[in-house]
């Protein structure tokens, strides 16, 4: 057994595997999970009803797509979060900020244009 | 007063929208809440519109928004209604049509100088981020409420990832 953790996996960020990866919602599941800090496969399994084999080949998916990255700590793989490849999904959360704003400018001209009640 | 600004907080997982609006908070939390009111304001000139509205207004009440996109394709919002008190706050559950997670938004009125300042607070992540390959382009309440970019502006995407099928026009928000 390695006493340090030990870097076995690196991909480069690819946009569309990222989308591809994130189109399942147990793999966002884990990503969101993953948002609060690293966790142990087992950890990462418990809060699943998918068998561990099943939560594994959704851990690699996300490897290959570079956002979570996997090192060896004894005889635990642990998974980490790379939030940097996040970003184009990030970005997707922008259309949200655009909705809103465009709503709150709807409900402003509704209200400032005296057609109502 | 100036137009509505927002901002998304991708560490905190939320989206803030504030507008001051000359206005008292007891008619902007009608036009909230209010099925004759709602809808008169609700939607995008062109885009889509919201046609109708249904509001059991109290806790654990449930709520929905019905409309239809500039292509005709219906859409419908729904939820529960989780805390009330009006005319300062708002908040309920929200649940889209086109999504498959619900989420919650919260609206916070404050009286302000000659008006209103509305405050909307929704929570964002990746788990609300809808199926990559099934998110529509159209009849839909997001891409709808977006301005479409001139055809001249660049993408926003890295160049050389191919496909446009899933991607929505985003105006970026100052």
């Amino acid at each position: 057994m390695v006493a340090t953790a030990r870097k076995i996996e690196t991909a480069a960020p690819d946009t569309d595997g990222i989308f591809r990866a994130i189109a399942d919602p147990t793999r966002r599941a884990l990503l969101d999970y993953l948002r609060t800090g690293p966790k142990s496969v087992n950890r990462l399994a418990a809060g699943f009803d998918q068998t561990r084999p099943g939560i594994s080949k959704h851990l690699r998916i996300l490897r290959e797509a570079g956002m979570v990255e996997e090192t060896r700590q004894g005889r635990e793989r642990v998974y980490r979060l790379k939030p940097s490849t996040l970003e184009p999904v990030d970005r997707w959360i922008l259309t949200y900020r655009g909705f809103w704003q465009n709503q709150l400018d709807a409900l402003k001209l509704y209200m400032e244009t005296g057609d109502h009640s | 007063m100036s137009k509505a600004r927002a901002i998304a907080d991708i560490n905190a997982g939320i989206v803030l929208a504030t507008v001051d609006i000359k206005a008292p908070a007891e008619k902007i939390f009608r036009a909230l809440t209010d099925p004759a009111d709602l809808p008169k304001w609700w939607g995008q000139a062109d885009m889509y519109q919201t046609t109708a509205m249904t509001a059991d207004l109290r806790p654990g009440g449930a709520w929905r928004t019905d409309g239809v996109g500039a292509d005709g394709t219906p859409f419908h919002v729904g939820g529960t209604y989780t805390v009330i008190d009006a005319p300062h706050r708002l908040e309920f559950t929200w649940k889209p049509s086109w999504e498959a997670v619900e989420t919650e938004v919260s609206y916070t009125l404050q009286a302000i100088d000659g008006g209103t300042r509305v405050t909307a607070v929704t929570p964002v992540s990746v788990t609300t981020r809808p199926h990559a390959a099934t998110m529509p382009t159209a009849g839909n309440g997001y891409s709808a409420g977006l301005r479409p970019l001139p055809k001249t502006r660049p993408r926003r995407f890295r160049p050389g990832s191919s496909s446009s099928r899933r991607r929505v026009p985003v105006s970026l928000s100052t």
